[in-house]
């Protein structure tokens, strides 16, 4: 074994007194989630050990493995689809006097006030079981994020910077491409945060309702055969993917992409 | 229009709700003539300025720009002006050189890349940045940024230059005598023809041709003064200080 020189033995003392937060509140929950385990029984409430054993399952056959990729796909579409219709909803609203009524006192509030589970039964009967009935029950809960975000984004943008370039073109396209696309950049990105944990959640509730595949399917299948750890095994991959892209994903690309040109405060 | 006349100003008049800002405002400005708005705060100059870069309206009367009627605000009259303004207004998503390009590429889409990259180097060269090029503005000193705001408006190579007020934003006083002498060196390699607004005298006496002196609301025009003297302009020769004082003593004094 070779020895660990004082310094470097200092900075791996220290990223381990770093994250002892962390581990700390991971093993309380393990705990807590070992111990409801032991007193509610393993076939009510599986513990974490035969959580584990049952994620292993999943992720070693190829065949159950496929579900997670479909409910991610369907999460991805979903939530690029509504983003598509909010920015096309909202400039239209912003820039189109007559769409600005319309938006602001139906289109958004409606939108807003339709339950999802409501939306899902509609949408069987509409689309039939599959991606279409899951992709439409999270667009039309996702919309209303992006749609207020955006709506108020627009509002607080630095109207000096589109000043200035209107007095270089009269193309409006290239004024929203070249000025106002990249101050909205930000809210865009923390709307699509958020979007992606409700939308992962949603997909779910599709999926148990009103598809043959998924991780929703999947929950619905095990439950039926009264297999809870699978259930549980499901929702700590489900919860894992929710946590991954948020602590992971997007905090490390906001932090090395997004926010550069800021003045760090 | 005269073959040398740039700019003609015809009885302007703009309201805000029933406060008149301009009444009945008249001049003309010669091709390459560098000619200086002045007048005390808030009396109307960015006003004028904002009408001539095609953001207001005027209610009354019309701006003719090399023969181009500027109420039409067609994209042959903004083809014509670039703008220096009082705040930077860089994109603070883009580099130093990006912001120059970035005029280029809001009016001139057709210019390829290379060539619009090519146009902001030598442009940044020309103001003395070329080594800040891949800077962000936030990396940058307020002068430098000011710098930025002028390379991005000299790019253009458009024929009239609108400046608002471009080193009232500085807090150094040295930031201030370099960019000025900077204005006054670049008017004299590019001899466009420059509109600037200030309220400072000495800043009028060093870089104009001719100051239109502005009364304060309604803005009319109260007295043209022609600035005679040779360039580089010595602020401390007697004829300056006396042309300064002059317009200090319009406003009784209490402008300088």
């Amino acid at each position: 074994m070779f020895p660990i020189r004082p310094g470097k033995r200092r900075a791996w003392l220290q990223a381990v007194k770093g994250m002892r937060g962390l581990v700390i509140s991971y093993a309380i929950t393990v705990l807590l989630w070992y111990g409801l385990g032991l007193r509610m029984g393993p076939d009510i409430f599986p513990g974490p050990l035969r959580t584990v054993v049952a994620v292993g399952k999943i992720l070693s056959n190829a065949n159950l493995t496929k579900h997670v990729g479909i409910t991610f796909g369907r999460t991805v579409g979903g939530v690029i689809l509504s983003m598509f219709i909010a920015a096309v909803a909202v400039l239209g609203a912003r820039y189109w006097g007559p769409f600005r009524y319309y938006f602001l006192r139906v289109f958004y509030p409606a939108m807003r006030a339709i339950p999802p589970v409501a939306v899902a039964l509609l949408a069987i009967v509409w689309f039939g079981l599959g991606t279409g009935t899951v992709i439409f029950v999270i667009v039309i809960t996702v919309l209303p994020i992006y749609m207020i975000d955006l709506w108020e984004g627009l509002k607080v943008i630095d109207a000096t910077l589109v000043e200035m370039a209107s007095v270089l073109t009269s193309n409006r396209t290239r004024i929203l491409k070249k000025v106002v696309f990249p101050m909205l950049v930000p809210v865009l990105f923390s709307s699509t945060k958020l979007s992606f944990s409700v939308a992962f959640k949603l997909a779910l509730i599709g999926e148990l309702l009103g598809a043959t595949s998924g991780m929703g399917f999947m929950v619905y299948l095990s439950q039926q055969e009264y297999k809870t750890d699978m259930v549980f095994a499901w929702t700590f991959l489900l919860v894992l993917l929710v946590v991954f892209l948020e602590f992971y994903f997007f905090d490390l690309t906001e932090r090395k992409y997004l926010y550069k040109w800021q003045t760090p405060k | 229009m005269a073959d040398s006349e740039m700019i003609e100003v015809r009885q302007l008049g703009k309201r805000f709700g029933s406060l008149q800002v301009l009444d009945n405002l008249s001049f003309k400005v010669a091709q390459g003539e560098f000619v200086t708005i002045f007048g005390p705060s808030g009396c109307g100059k960015t006003t004028l300025l904002r009408i001539l870069a095609t953001l207001e309206q005027p209610d009354e009367g019309a701006i003719v720009v090399d023969g181009v009627d500027g109420s039409s605000r067609h994209e042959e009259y903004k083809g014509k002006i670039s703008v220096v303004w009082q705040d930077p207004r860089l994109l603070p998503w883009r580099t130093a050189v990006q912001n120059v390009t970035f005029a280029l590429e809001m009016r001139h889409p057709e210019v390829s890349k290379e060539e619009a990259r090519s146009r902001a180097n030598e442009t940044l060269k020309l103001v003395g940045l070329m080594d800040f090029a891949g800077h962000l503005p936030r990396q940058l000193s307020g002068g430098m940024r000011q710098r930025i705001n002028l390379a991005r408006a000299l790019v253009l190579d458009a024929d009239i230059m609108l400046m608002d007020e471009p080193l009232s934003n500085l807090n150094e006083i040295t930031e201030k005598r370099q960019l000025m002498n900077e204005i006054a060196r670049l008017w004299e390699v590019k001899r466009k023809t420059v509109i600037y607004v200030t309220h400072s005298v000495s800043e009028a006496v060093y870089l104009s041709d001719r100051i239109l002196v502005f009364s304060d609301k309604p803005t009319t025009l109260l007295e043209e003064v022609r600035v005679s003297l040779s360039r580089p302009r010595n602020l401390t020769s007697r004829t300056a200080e006396e042309i300064g004082n002059h317009i200090s003593e319009l406003f009784g004094g209490m402008i300088g």
